[in-house]
């Protein structure tokens, strides 16, 4: 039994705006479920509608087995926590987090004891007789959570809590509110257009876009395995490296522009339906990740290198980013847009560097920080051709069998 | 922590129980189409009796021929018809051409209010917009004028401007010796000026006021780029301050020019029902018009020629100055 | 602000002008209150002959003050507490509802302030004065009529300005309140409006002022006995010779409320003028 359960759930606006279409989800007890997606595309809008803060157009909503579609916020037996935390300016933090335990007219000892508890939890207690504008921005987050969780209700729901905290900090709530979560063991509903806290939180993720839902799986999946170009381009930082190649008239070997990739037999058997490509125009997704530098690998590389012309080396310590272009057509889809911004810089890198058509297309590429390659000089990039995602060019999705 | 779950068949009980409460509407004052309605009911209400009505039946008033007899029995006021307003439009009549003289009067009157009170105004909130010690006693302090009720602040001036024992007489003539005859500042054309000078001196806070509040909206960060950019002070004040208070201004202005071009108390607690020509302010004239000659359709008329020639001014002035678009009324 | 010195200059001598200015018939005024009459009558003197209190004694005897007090202090407070309320009520409508006729009422409050009182005044007055004959409620003379007359004049602006100001307050409040378990009435009273204090004591700060100081429609509304102050002041002018020093007296002890209470909250007022109305 699930703890919610959104069912066909759909929101038209009165002016004839779809904001969400047909979204069919379930969170289990314990659950960390992450709904992710640009902006605009139904999140937040799916999110109110399971908090009862939009009415639902169409479809049914159920938390813990009830049909709760007409109750108002305050019956659904659910807490949230605002992008801008929402904090109560007049009061302090104690009430802050006691509010809600008030509003039940629960004892005064009870709910003393449980701001206590959550205090404890997220390290509030010296803060508790203090007010929200005397607070940093972590720690006026940790209130809001604060207030959730002492409601001990059936689902957290979370719109975009770490949007307003710098980068640092970021990284650190997020480990926190894992952390929190697994401890107190409710199910959670959380809203985020940023896929590496998609990737680092949740226990399963629901990809979004323009109302629909796209894909929803546990991270490791939507990685390895997306069910179409927008979920492959939106998931892995930088993101997919896409272009448009030619399947060979054999179907062993893709052509990217002037150079070519093997397909391996193994690929080949997990996405027989790309015989069905003959000759014809697909997508190729390459990540960056899947990019080495050919000049520190060993062995047999014939039919997996690409060369391009690097324009651009970014050193991260560790690893580096390449920038390079190829002679290959560039994807022309506004999806692939939307997966982050280091693809629209790629598009203005082809731009600048290529003459008005779409042939060049750039690319990313993940080094080890011992490579030599440099830009401005050509290199010569490895490609671990068994991990090639291939996509119909007609819908966009995955080409399997 | 955990959350104590019913059983099983009570969960049931509880499905159907939340699906015929939803089942159930709210009742209609309940219901969200209906709340803002209901919320502004109360307030259109008391505007619709003590503004919208009243007018409604001023401006029918103005169609008949009213006076004093047949004010108590209206069924036998005779239908004039546009009249009222022929005699208040006539230059060459006696009662329009008083009326032109007290619009020719008002206006420079107002301009002059507006503009010295706004000037005066924004200097001082300027001027306190600075840390310094004392800043908040001097703030209050500038609040005063605005603070007394306009009748106070009205007399004041009116004592201060008499010609045989006010302060502003002894100071020109028996002080600084110079006038040698002490003047009335309340007859002829010298109680224009004290019109002015007392309305300025009413008026100024407010304007200082809601101006101190748009200057501490503005973001500091605003002048020191301009400053390292190598703005002087004035500079800075033409290319931010100023900009940057224009949704300001334009409220701020038209609510002055209209209060002030309506203004009634500082005429009538200055000069009673006898108002000497050059100081006859439009609303004080009307006044005069419809109690003292007790022609109630004729001074009707003239209201509601004034309040056309507002909507006019303000129209024109806001289609002209709201190209911002960041003016929501 | 980095000034240079020629602005510092042109600040500090501008500043002392005009608190000059402002400050000069102050002075005068509250030195008046201070000298017997004949003082008064004749040229005016800096300095009193004698210092002497009884202006302040007499007044209450000269003109029945102390009974105009009353009268103002009850039409003023309860029209402003009224006011307040439908502000609040109306001003919430308009921030937070998207409901037709929204932008006319914003545009018809902000249009009531070009009528010119003359023109609704005797209408007014007919108005009140039938109602008395035919429904029997007695709003000429009488404090209801006043009271009504005086908050809808404050309506307006305060409407205005509470809608503005409710604007900046964000939606999240409401909405993490209603999730916690509040209704949405409950939302408006124990969140939002604790959060709009400053905005609501500007405008009733604005409304009590307004109806303080009115004087066109008192003096046309009220009889002897429910006459407010902004009307008796004026008695102690037409005794024969005007009695200067208690006149000024008593405009003291009239306005000393209204300024005590008005520049106690003048820091609200900026508050609430800063985050309301005035950015448009």
């Amino acid at each position: 039994m699930a703890q919610v359960t959104l069912e066909k759930l759909t929101k038209v606006y009165p002016n004839g705006t779809t904001a969400v279409s047909g979204l069919d989800l379930e969170v289990a007890d314990g659950e960390f479920m992450v709904l992710v997606g640009p902006s605009g595309c139904g999140k937040t809008t799916a999110l109110r509608m399971v908090a009862g803060l939009e009415k639902i157009t169409e479809g049914t909503l159920r938390i813990e087995d009830r049909v709760v579609n007409d109750l108002p916020p305050k019956d659904r037996d659910i807490a949230m926590v605002f992008q801008n935390y929402a904090l109560y300016p007049h009061m302090t933090v104690a009430e802050n987090i006691g509010f809600a335990l008030g509003l039940r007219r629960m004892p005064k000892q009870t709910i003393r004891e449980r701001v206590q508890a959550a205090a404890g939890v997220l390290g509030l207690r010296e803060h508790l007789e203090r007010k929200p504008g005397q607070l940093s921005g972590g720690q006026r987050q940790r209130v809001a959570m604060g207030r959730a969780i002492v409601r001990e209700p059936a689902a957290f729901l979370m719109d975009e809590p770490l949007s307003n905290l710098d980068a640092k900090l970021r990284v650190q709530m997020r480990a926190e509110i894992a952390e929190v979560q697994r401890r107190v063991g409710v199910a959670t509903f959380y809203v985020t257009h940023d896929q590496t806290e998609a990737m680092t939180m949740g226990h399963r993720v629901a990809v979004m876009r323009s109302g629909v839902l796209q894909q929803c799986d546990r991270p490791q999946t939507l990685y390895d395995d997306p069910d179409n170009l927008f979920v492959a381009a939106f998931i892995g930082s930088p993101s997919m490296n896409l272009y448009e190649g030619v399947i060979s008239p054999d179907a062993d070997a893709v052509r990217l522009g002037p150079q070519a990739l093997r397909i391996p037999p193994a690929v080949r058997e997990r996405r027989p339906r790309l015989g069905a490509f003959r000759d014809r125009p697909v997508i190729v997704g390459i990540r960056p990740d899947h990019l080495s530098d050919a000049a520190l690998q060993e062995g047999d590389l014939s039919g997996a290198t690409l060369t391009g012309d690097v324009q651009l080396v970014e050193a991260l310590g560790s690893e580096l980013m390449v920038h390079f272009l190829i002679e290959a057509p560039r994807v022309q889809s506004e999806d692939a847009a939307a997966g982050g911004e280091d693809v629209e810089e790629r598009s203005d890198l082809a731009a600048s560097g290529a003459a008005g058509l779409s042939s060049h297309a750039a690319g990313i590429a993940r080094v080890p920080a011992g490579s030599d390659i440099r830009a401005g000089a050509p290199a010569r990039l490895a490609v671990d051709t068994a991990r090639l995602y291939f996509f119909d060019p007609a819908n966009g999705a995955a080409i399997r069998g | 922590m955990s959350v104590l779950k019913p059983s099983r068949p009570l969960r049931a009980a509880e499905e159907r129980v939340s699906a015929a409460a939803a089942a159930r509407r709210a009742p209609w004052w309940q219901r969200e189409g209906v709340i803002p309605y209901l919320l502004i009911a109360p307030a259109v209400l008391f505007e619709l009796l003590v503004h919208i009505v009243p007018m409604v039946a001023g401006v029918v008033m103005s169609l008949y021929g009213l006076t004093l007899f047949t004010l108590h029995h209206w069924s036998t006021a005779p239908f004039v018809g546009l009249a009222n307003y022929k005699l208040a439009v006539s230059i060459h009549g006696p009662i329009g051409k008083a009326l032109l003289d007290s619009f020719e009067v008002t206006v420079p009157y107002t301009v002059l209010v507006v503009g010295l009170s706004w000037v005066i105004g924004i200097v001082a909130a300027t001027g306190l917009n600075v840390e310094f010690r004392g800043r908040g006693w001097l703030r209050s302090v500038l609040l005063v004028p605005y603070a007394l009720p306009v009748y106070v602040a009205i007399i004041i001036w009116s004592f201060m401007l008499q010609r045989d024992n006010g302060v502003v007489n002894t100071v020109l003539v028996h002080e600084l010796h110079l006038i040698h005859n002490p003047p009335f500042w309340l007859l002829g054309s010298k109680a224009f000026w004290s019109m002015v000078a007392a309305a300025v001196w009413r008026w100024f806070p407010f304007a200082f006021l809601i101006l101190l509040a748009a200057l501490q909206n503005i973001p500091t960060e605003l002048y020191e780029a301009a400053a390292v950019d190598g703005a002087s002070s004035w500079r800075q004040f033409r290319a931010i301050t100023l900009p940057s208070l224009r949704p300001a201004n334009l409220v701020l202005i038209l609510v002055l020019f209209l209060w002030n071009f309506n203004d009634f108390n500082t005429p009538f607690v200055l000069f009673g029902n006898a108002p000497p020509s050059p100081a006859d302010l439009v609303s004080l004239h009307i006044y005069v018009v419809s109690f003292d000659s007790w022609n109630f359709g004729l001074g009707s008329a003239m209201s509601v020629m004034l309040m056309l020639f507002l909507i006019v001014v303000s129209a024109v002035y806001l289609r002209v100055l709201r190209r911002g678009g960041e003016f929501d009324v | 602000m980095y000034e240079s010195s020629a602005a510092r200059l042109f600040r500090r001598v501008s500043l002392a002008l005009i608190t000059l200015f402002a400050l000069f018939p102050v002075f005068i005024i509250l030195e008046t209150t201070i000298k017997p009459l004949k003082d008064v009558q004749n040229t005016f003197q800096w300095i009193p002959s004698h210092v002497t209190l009884s202006p302040y004694a007499d007044i209450w005897s000269t003109v029945p003050l102390l009974h105009y007090f009353v009268n103002s202090v009850i039409v003023s407070t309860i029209s402003t507490l009224v006011a307040v309320t439908l502000a609040v009520f109306a001003g919430y409508a308009i921030s937070r509802f998207q409901f037709r006729g929204r932008r006319t009422f914003s545009f018809a409050v902000l249009s009531t302030q070009m009528f010119p009182g003359i023109l609704f005044l005797l209408p007014l007055y007919l108005i009140y004065v039938n109602i008395g004959h035919t429904i029997g409620i007695n709003l000429y003379g009488s404090y209801l009529g006043l009271i009504i007359t005086y908050l809808t004049f404050a309506l307006p602006f305060s409407v205005w300005m509470l809608a503005g100001f409710f604007s900046s307050i964000p939606r999240e409040l409401e909405e993490a309140a209603m999730v916690d378990g509040t209704s949405p009435w409950g939302a408006l009273f124990r969140i939002v409006l604790p959060v709009a204090r400053p905005g609501i004591i500007a405008v009733a700060v604005f409304a009590f002022m307004t109806a303080w100081g009115e004087v066109l429609f008192a003096s046309v509304l009220t009889t002897e006995s429910t006459r407010t102050l902004a009307i008796g002041l004026q008695e102690y002018a037409t005794q024969g010779n005007t009695a200067w020093n208690q006149l000024m007296a008593a405009a003291v002890v009239v306005s000393l409320p209204v300024v005590v209470v008005f520049l106690a909250l003048q820091r609200h007022l900026i508050r609430g003028l800063t985050s309301g109305s005035v950015k448009g």
